[in-house]
C-alpha cells in the first residue's frame, strides 16, 4: 500500500503539488485525471522516488521511497517523456533492463513483443509515437513490478492496442496483486479500467473516490431552453 | 548493500556509452606508441649504415601526445557520461531505478576511470614492449618513467573529478563545461596572480618560496599547462619530479570527488536542462567566470600605470563575459537587465582583492630583523630565475645546491645579511632603486618562522660575505666538492649550441676527479665568484643529483678554460672522439681532402669562429662551406687552422685562449625521407691565444658579417 501524507512539491516559488493525501491500496487500478499542469507528473514522479517532496510523506508499506531502493525495486514507471538510448533497438533496451531490475522476465517481454508485432531487431528511432509508447510499456511490465505507474501512456496509442494493455494491466492486478496508477486527461480513457479515481486540478486533490460510487453518486443534468433565458 | 554502492548494470552501462571513444583514444595511443620507435628504427639503420651517430627517442620525450589522455580524453569522457544526466527524461529514468544516487554515481565513475586506466596501463606496456624490442632506439629511464606514469594518472583524477564536480551542480552542457574548468583552474589562477603581483612589487619577496603550498608546482595539472604555454613540448620536467606534488594533488582529486559524490547524491533531478539549479549558483558561475578576466586587469593597474589601456580592455572583456554568459546560459533577454547588479558583486572582490595585495605587502615589507633577532640564514639558490629562463635545461649550480641546507648562525654573517636587508627596505621605502649587481636569496629563520628573502649586495658586500663563508668549514669543503657520477650526468653544453646528450661511453669518473683537482686549486673565492658570475661558460656540465623524495635532479657545473683547462680538455677530447665517422669526414672536408658531395649526406657544414677584437669586443663570424663562391686561398687557411688545431688536440698541451674558439656544426639532409635534421655540434675547438693575430683578423674581416 502507497500512502501519501500532506505531500507538497515546489518548483522554485510555483507550487506544484499542495497537500495532497490519498491511499492507494495493493490491487488497484488507480486513476488520476486533471488538465495540464494539475500536478499528475509531478505525483507519478514523486511516488517513483524521482523527486523528492518538499513537505509530507510518501510511504510504500510505511517505508519511504525517496533514495530506498528497497522499496524503488517495487516500482516501474513510464513516463510521459519516454528516455531509450539512441540508436538502440528493443533488444539492447531489454539488455539494459534486466541488468538494472533483477526481476526482469526476458519470456514475457518476447511475448509481449511478438504480440504487438513489434521487431526487436530495429532501431527504435525508427519507431512511430505509439510504437515507442508500447516497446517501452512492454519493457516495463516485463519488469514484473508490485506498483506500475503510466504517466499518459495511452496517448498516442491506437485504441486495440490500448485495449490489450489495458488488459495486460488487469491481469497483472489480478494475478500478482500488483497495483497500477494511471494518469490522463480524459476520464472516458479510465473510467472502465480504473476502480479508483482521483481529480487534480491546480497541485490540489479536488476528487476522489470509488469509481462506481462516482458514476452513482454524481449526474450531469443537461436542460434545453425554447427561447432564451432572461434572468 | 549491493544496491547501495555499486551497480554492475550501470557499470556495464557506463563502459557501453564510453565504448566508441574508448576505442578511438585506444587505438590513436597504440598507433602512436608502436608507430614512433619502428619509424626511428628505420632512421637508425640509415644512420648506422652511413657512420653517424644516431639519436635515442626517449619515453619523456613522447609525452605530448600521451597528455592528450588527462587532459582531454578523461574530461572527455567524463562529460559523455554524466552530461546525459542534463536530460529531464535520462535523469528521470535513473533516478527512478532501484538504487540509490551514490551507487549510481559511483557505478558510472567506475566505468569512466576503467576505460581510461586501461588506456594508460596499455600505454605503459606497449612502451615497454617497444623498449625491450628496440633498445637502441627507444630509451626509458625506468625511474622516470614510472614518475610520469603516476604523474599522468593523478592528472587524469584531477580533470574527470573537476568534471564530476562541475556536472553535479549544473544542468547544460555549457554549464558543466564553465563549472568545470573555474573549479580546475580559477583558484591557481587567482593565486598566481596574486602572487606574481605581490612579488612584482616587491623584488625583495622570493616567489619561488612565497607562500610555499600554495606554489604552482603543486597542482601539477596547472602547472604542466604553465609550462607547455612557456616551453612547448619540453615541458615534461615537471611530471618527473616530486613525489609530494603528487600526492597533494591527488589529495585535492580525492577531495573533489568526494564533494562532486555529496553534490549528486542532493541534486534534484528536476535540475536537468537548466544551467543552475539556483540562480544564487548561476550568479556564482557567472561572477566566477567574470573574475578571470577582471583580476588580470586589476594586476596590471596594481604593477604600473603604463598599463592601464590593456587593464580597461580587459576589464570591459571581464563585462563582456559576464553578460554574454548570462545570454548563453539562460536564453533570456530579459536577465540581462537582473544581473546588473550582481556586478557590485565583481567590483566588491577586485576591491578585496587590492586590499589583500596591500595587506600583504605592508604584511612582507615589515619584516626587517636585526642580527640579533635572527637565529640562523641559508643561502638558496634562485630556482626561479634559473627555471624561467628559455630552456628548461637551465636548472642551476650544483654548488649552490649542495650548500642550501646549511644553517649558518655566524655572528659575522647574520650582521651583514640583517645589514643589507636593512639597507634595502630602507630604500624600498624612500622609493629609491634599491638593485645591485649581485642578489642572493636568503632564508631567513626568527622564532619558529622562516621567511624568505633576496638581498641586494654591491660587490664588496659580496666580497666580504665571501670571506665570512671561506671560513666556515663545512660550508667552503661542500661547495668545493663535486660526488662521484651519478647515471643521468651525460649531459654537456658546448659554447652556444646547446645540449649533447650522448655521452654515457665517456670516462666521467676521470673528467670529474680531474674537475674536482682543479676546483681544489682554484679555492674558494675564485670558484665561489666564477660559478656565481653572470657570465655565459664555455662549457657546463648536467650533474645529477638523487634525493628520495625529489627523484633524479639535475645541476649545472660550469668549466672555462682558465680555471678548469685540464678539465675542459678532457671534454673536448671525448667529445671529439665520440662523434664517429660523422667528425672526421667533416674535418676532411675542411682540409680540402673530401668534396662535399663525396660525404654520406652534408648538405651544409659550417664553421664558427669567435675572437676578441683589440678594443675587447667578442666577435663571432661564420664560414660557410657549401658556398663555393669563396677564395680558395680562405679555405685553405681554415683547414690549416683545422689541421694545426687537430694536432694540438691529440698532444693536449698549452693552455687556449678562453675567449676564442670555433666550432663546426652541420645541417644534414637525411637521403631516405628528404627531410631535413640539424646536427648536432660537430667538434668544438678552443684556438691557441697566438690566434689572436692578425691572420684571424683578415680572415675575419674578408668575411664581413
Amino acid at each position: 500500500m502507497i500512502q501519501v501524507e500532506n505531500l507538497t512539491k515546489k518548483f522554485d516559488t510555483y507550487t506544484a503539488l499542495k497537500n495532497i493525501s490519498c491511499t492507494i491500496e495493493d490491487g488497484c487500478i488507480y486513476g488520476m485525471v486533471g488538465s495540464n499542469g494539475a500536478g499528475k507528473s509531478t505525483f507519478l514522479r514523486i511516488l517513483s522516488g524521482v523527486y523528492k517532496a518538499d513537505s509530507g510523506t510518501v510511504t510504500m508499506d510505511g517505508k519511504p521511497i525517496y533514495e530506498n531502493p528497497a522499496s524503488k525495486g517495487q516500482i516501474a514507471f513510464i513516463p510521459d517523456d519516454l528516455y531509450y538510448i539512441n540508436g538502440a533497438n528493443m533488444d539492447r533496451m531489454a539488455a539494459l533492463y534486466q541488468s538494472l531490475y533483477p526481476c526482469f522476465n526476458r519470456e514475457k517481454y518476447e511475448g509481449l513483443a511478438k504480440e504487438l508485432g513489434l521487431d526487436r531487431k530495429k532501431s527504435i528511432n525508427t519507431f512511430s509515437k505509439g510504437m515507442r509508447r508500447q516497446a517501452i510499456t512492454i519493457l516495463t511490465l516485463a519488469v514484473c513490478p508490485k506498483y506500475i505507474f503510466f504517466d499518459e501512456t495511452f496517448d498516442g496509442m491506437d485504441p486495440v492496442v490500448r485495449s490489450y494493455i489495458k488488459g495486460l494491466i488487469c491481469q497483472d492486478v489480478l494475478d500478482r496483486g500488483a497495483a497500477a496508477i494511471i494518469t490522463s486527461h480524459s476520464l472516458r480513457e479510465l473510467e472502465d479500467t480504473c476502480d479508483q479515481l482521483a481529480l487534480l486540478h491546480r497541485g490540489g486533490l479536488v476528487l476522489e473516490s470509488d469509481i462506481q460510487h462516482l458514476k452513482t453518486s454524481q449526474f450531469k443534468i443537461q436542460i434545453a431552453f425554447h427561447e432564451a433565458y432572461d434572468q | 548493500m549491493k544496491k547501495k554502492w555499486f551497480c554492475g548494470g550501470i557499470y556495464s552501462e557506463g563502459m557501453r556509452q564510453l565504448r566508441m571513444f574508448g576505442f578511438i583514444v585506444s587505438s590513436l595511443y597504440l598507433v602512436f606508441l608502436i608507430a614512433v620507435p619502428i619509424l626511428e628504427y628505420i632512421d637508425y639503420l640509415h644512420y648506422v649504415e652511413n657512420g653517424q651517430y644516431p639519436l635515442a627517442v626517449s619515453f619523456s620525450s613522447l609525452m605530448e601526445p600521451l597528455m592528450a589522455l588527462p587532459i582531454f580524453a578523461a574530461p572527455i569522457m567524463a562529460l559523455i557520461v554524466f552530461s546525459g544526466f542534463n536530460k529531464r527524461k535520462y535523469a528521470d529514468f535513473y533516478h527512478a531505478l532501484p538504487y540509490t544516487r551514490i551507487c549510481i554515481f559511483l557505478s558510472y565513475t567506475a566505468s569512466i576511470l576503467t576505460w581510461i586506466f586501461s588506456v594508460l596501463i596499455l600505454s605503459g606496456v606497449v612502451n615497454l614492449l617497444m623498449h625491450f624490442i628496440f633498445p637502441a632506439v627507444y630509451v626509458i629511464s625506468f625511474a622516470g618513467f614510472a614518475d610520469i606514469l603516476l604523474s599522468m594518472a593523478v592528472m587524469t583524477l584531477m580533470t574527470i573529478s573537476a568534471v564530476l564536480l562541475g556536472c553535479s551542480f549544473t544542468g547544460t552542457l555549457l554549464a558543466n563545461i564553465t563549472a568545470s574548468g573555474l573549479i580546475l583552474f580559477l583558484p591557481r589562477f587567482v593565486i598566481i596572480l596574486l602572487v606574481n603581483t605581490i612579488t612584482a612589487k616587491l623584488s625583495f619577496v622570493v616567489e619561488e618560496y612565497f607562500m610555499a603550498i600554495l606554489s604552482t608546482k603543486y597542482n601539477i595539472l596547472v602547472d604542466y599547462l604553465a609550462a607547455i604555454a612557456r616551453f612547448g613540448s619540453e615541458a615534461v620536467y615537471p611530471l618527473q619530479n616530486n613525489l609530494a606534488c603528487d600526492l597533494y594533488s591527488l589529495m585535492l582529486a580525492l577531495a573533489m570527488g568526494t564533494l562532486a559524490a555529496i553534490l549528486f547524491v542532493r541534486r534534484k533531478s528536476e535540475s536537468a536542462a537548466k544551467s543552475a539549479p539556483r540562480r544564487s549558483i548561476q550568479a556564482g558561475i557567472r561572477i566566477a567566470l567574470t573574475l578571470t578576466f577582471s583580476f588580470i586587469a586589476t594586476c596590471m593597474l596594481l604593477t604600473g600605470r603604463e598599463n592601464l589601456s590593456l587593464a580597461v580592455f580587459f576589464y570591459i572583456i571581464a563585462v563582456l563575459i559576464y553578460f554574454i554568459y548570462e545570454l548563453l546560459s539562460t536564453r533570456n533577454w530579459k536577465n540581462l537587465l537582473k544581473v546588473v547588479p550582481s556586478l557590485g558583486i565583481v567590483v566588491l572582490l577586485n576591491l578585496a582583492f587590492v586590499g589583500t595585495v596591500s595587506t600583504v605587502t605592508s604584511f612582507s615589507a615589515a619584516f626587517r630583523p636585526q642580527a640579533d633577532e635572527i637565529i640562523s640564514v641559508r643561502f638558496m639558490i634562485d630556482d626561479y630565475v634559473i627555471q624561467y629562463e628559455d630552456s628548461w635545461n637551465a636548472v642551476g649550480n650544483y654548488c649552490d645546491r649542495q650548500v642550501q641546507n646549511i644553517s649558518i648562525d655566524d655572528p659575522e654573517i647574520l650582521s651583514i645579511v640583517a645589514n643589507v636587508l636593512n639597507e634595502n627596505m630602507e630604500k624600498f621605502d624612500r622609493g629609491a632603486p634599491y638593485y645591485e649587481s649581485t642578489s642572493r636569496i636568503v632564508a631567513i629563520k626568527t622564532g619558529a618562522i622562516t621567511r624568505y628573502r633576496r638581498i641586494f649586495l654591491s660587490r664588496k658586500t659580496m666580497n666580504t660575505l665571501l670571506e665570512q663563508l671561506s671560513q666556515l668549514p663545512e660550508y667552503r669543503e661542500k661547495y668545493l666538492s663535486i660526488p662521484p657520477a651519478l647515471s643521468g650526468t651525460e649531459n654537456v653544453q658546448l659554447g652556444s649550441h646547446g645540449f649533447i646528450t650522448d655521452q654515457k661511453e665517456w670516462n666521467w669518473n676521470a673528467i670529474l676527479d680531474c674537475l674536482q683537482e682543479e676546483i681544489h686549486t682554484a679555492g674558494f673565492e675564485t670558484w665561489y665568484q666564477f660559478v656565481n658570475a653572470d657570465l655565459s661558460h664555455e662549457a657546463l656540465i648536467s650533474y645529477a643529483t638523487e634525493s628520495s623524495v625529489q627523484g633524479l635532479t639535475k645541476a649545472m657545473i660550469p668549466l672555462s678554460y682558465d680555471l678548469t683547462p685540464k678539465t675542459l680538455s678532457l671534454v673536448i677530447k671525448e667529445n671529439y672522439n665520440s662523434s664517429g665517422t660523422a667528425a672526421k669526414e667533416a674535418i676532411q672536408v675542411l682540409k680540402g681532402e673530401l668534396k662535399l658531395d663525396d660525404t654520406a649526406g652534408y648538405s651544409t657544414i659550417i664553421a664558427e669562429y669567435s675572437y676578441v677584437t683589440e678594443s675587447g669586443q667578442r666577435e663571432t663570424r661564420y664560414i660557410d662551406f657549401t658556398d663555393w663562391q669563396n677564395p680558395q686561398i680562405s679555405q685553405q687557411q681554415v683547414a690549416q687552422m683545422m689541421y694545426q688545431l687537430g694536432t694540438q688536440l691529440e698532444s693536449a698541451e698549452g693552455i687556449p685562449c678562453a675567449e676564442t674558439y670555433i666550432s663546426i656544426y652541420y645541417d644534414y639532409n637525411a637521403p631516405i625521407n628528404g627531410t631535413w635534421e640539424t646536427g648536432r655540434n660537430l667538434v668544438y675547438f678552443p684556438l691557441p691565444r697566438q690566434f689572436e693575430t692578425e691572420q684571424l683578423a683578415a680572415i675575419a674581416y674578408a668575411y664581413g658579417s
